[in-house]
Parts: C-alpha cells; structure tokens; sequence
C-alpha cells in the first residue's frame, strides 16, 4: 500500500518535472494571418464564433451529442434512487422577491448573449448556463416545487429534442455544403445580428439545449438529496 | 511573459489536482481534485492562445488595425472541454451518490473492503 503510494507520487513527479524542463513554450504563434483568413470566410466579428460553429463545427456537433448523452446518463442512473420529500421551504420575503428579479433579468441576459454570440463575447454555451443557474437559484432560494413545475408546463423535453434535431440537420447541412449560409449574409453589413447567417440560429438552439441539461441535472440532484 | 508565469501557474496546478486524485481516499475530494485539473488545463490553453497578443480577438470593424490579437483556435477548442468536464463532473457525482446509497461511506478503501467482503 505504502510502496505503491510512493510510486505514484513518483510517476507523476517525473512526468510533471518532464513538462517543466523539457517543453519548448517559447515559439512565438501568429495569429493574425489566421484572423484574417477566418474573417475573409466567414465575415462575423467573433472569431472563435467562427471557429467552433463554421470551420470545425463537427467538433461542436459532437459536444453537443456528448452533453445530451451526459444528461440522459445523470437522468437513467438516478431514476432507481430513492427520492427524497420535497416540502415547502421556510422562505424569506427579500429572497423571493430579489430571486423572482434575478431570473426575470437572465431571460434577457440569456437573449442577448445568445443573439449576440457572433458580435460580443458569449454564444448558446455560456447564455444556456446563465438561465439555468438562475432558474436553480430561484428554486433553492424561493420555491423549489414551483421551479420544477415550469419543466412540464413549457415542455422542456420535447422541445430539448426538437432543438437537438433542428441543431443536428443544420449542422449537417453545413458540414456538406460549405457555402451554406441561408444567403443572409450579402444583404446585411458586417457586424449586424442577421449577418451570421444561421450562426444566431444555432446559437439559439444550443442555449436552450444546454439550459434545459443543466437545470435537468441540478433537479435531479436535488429531488434526490433534498434542498438543503 | 505574463503569459510565461500563467502557463507555470496552471502546469502546478495540474499537478496538485492529479496528486490530490492519487493521495486521498474520499470519493467526493477525489471529483473536487479532478475538477482543479479540469480548470488548470482551461487556464493552461488560454495562457498558450495569448502567446502572440493579448487582445480579444473580436473585430468590431472590417479594415483590420495591425494588433496584437489572441489566438482564436485553442480558445474554441477549449469551449469544448467545458462542457464536456460539466457533464463528466455531474455522472461522476451521480455515480457517488448511487455508491453511498448502497454502502453508506464515500471512503474509497472500506468501499473496497466491503467489496471482497461480498465476493467471498
């Protein structure tokens, strides 16, 4: 036990000494030629925008997939654990009202970040997180009951599946035919929101996607281990 | 050469997390370390992209000024590990939780104990 603790410790020394001494981080990368072909193609001010949803955008196909996959694992695994009483929290007036603001602002905030993703920093990854930890503030804060019945009463999962769908055929479109851009792209100028094309679409589509992973597992988190 | 000191930053900090991994027993503090290795390599591949510049590389107006941008390719590849170590973190705590349910402790060695205890 002991000796084969010492070797570990070891192993990962040596590995870590071999990054320290032996990697050549000193070559300088150049990265304008780069920004200049990538804008040239695809004519949006974000350029890793441009990156992850048109030049390596089956990378970001398969995340996507990954993470639905994930979801559907934390969900199937969890469905043979007991679940634990959810009862009415002792709620604090300040609390529910700042909770209920909170999350009625992210909806905005998820909007324009996701509508935005191609101008400003943000995109459908970071806009679903937002809505989602404001959702599972809300529910901690204020009513957890009241935050799991908006699952049902939007129809989160059918539309999560049509997003998944919608999400898989344009992204296949776009794998197959390189020029695809829905012919947006000439009639608006450079840096407005129709210019990316189908780039807000998808954007659009990847936030709810990832908001309604998210918010999934935190409540089954939390439908098994109770609030706190 | 901030970017030097990032990059030695992040190069200890993965190697902390993957001892903490290692050395303890406790399932809970094992994913907290793994989640310290996860955010190391993000800093690490962020530090690499600003190598040649630290601007964010945004281009609000076509005629391109001749800055210093980032690099935009480790950037994006780095959006994917995110994601991806949110949904390994979250089946990994799925996992503890089914664990504890069914053994009652979250350490690793009397886990294991249990296990040959069973088996014989």
């Amino acid at each position: 036990m002991n000796l084969k603790r010492i070797l570990a410790i070891s192993i990962v020394c040596y590995i870590f000494v071999l990054f320290f001494f032996q990697v050549d981080f000193t070559a300088a990368l150049e990265a304008q030629s780069k920004i200049n072909t990538l804008v040239e193609k695809v004519k949006i001010p974000n350029t890793v925008t441009a990156v992850y949803l048109r030049s390596r955008v089956y990378d970001t196909l398969f995340e996507v997939i990954v993470f639905s996959v994930g979801v559907l694992g934390v969900t199937i695994m969890l469905k043979a654990e007991p679940r634990s009483e959810l009862s009415e929290q002792t709620i604090f007036g300040t609390a529910q009202v700042y909770s209920s603001g909170i999350m009625a602002i992210s909806v905005t905030i998820f909007l324009y970040v996701v509508l935005n993703g191609h101008i400003s920093p943000g995109g459908g990854f970071a806009g679903g997180v937002i809505l989602a930890s404001s959702v599972v503030l809300y529910g901690v804060s204020s009513s957890f009951i009241k935050a799991l019945s908006h699952y049902e009463k939007l129809r989160m999962k059918i539309l999560e599946n049509i997003a998944l769908v919608i999400i898989l055929s344009l992204m296949t479109m776009g794998l197959s035919f390189p020029n695809f851009t829905f012919g947006l792209n000439e009639a608006q100028s450079y840096g407005s929101i129709l210019s990316g094309g189908v780039i807000p679409l998808i954007n659009l589509l990847i936030g709810l996607k990832v908001y309604a992973g998210a918010w999934k597992m935190a409540s089954e988190f939390v439908v098994r281990r109770g609030t706190l | 050469m901030i970017s030097d000191m990032v990059i030695y930053t992040s190069l200890i900090g993965a190697f902390l997390g993957t001892l903490g991994m290692l050395l303890t027993s406790n399932l809970i503090k094992k994913i907290l370390a793994l989640g310290i290795v996860e955010t190391s390599v993000t800093l690490f591949f962020t530090a690499i992209s600003s190598k040649g510049g630290t601007r964010a590389p945004i281009i609000p107006s076509l005629p391109i000024e001749n800055v210093h941008f980032a690099d935009p390719i480790p950037q994006a590849v780095i959006i994917t590990s995110i994601v991806i170590g949110f949904a390994i973190l979250s089946l990994l705590l799925t996992f503890t939780i089914m664990l504890h349910n069914r053994y009652h402790t979250v350490d690793i060695d009397l886990i294991e104990g249990m296990l040959e205890g069973e088996e014989e």
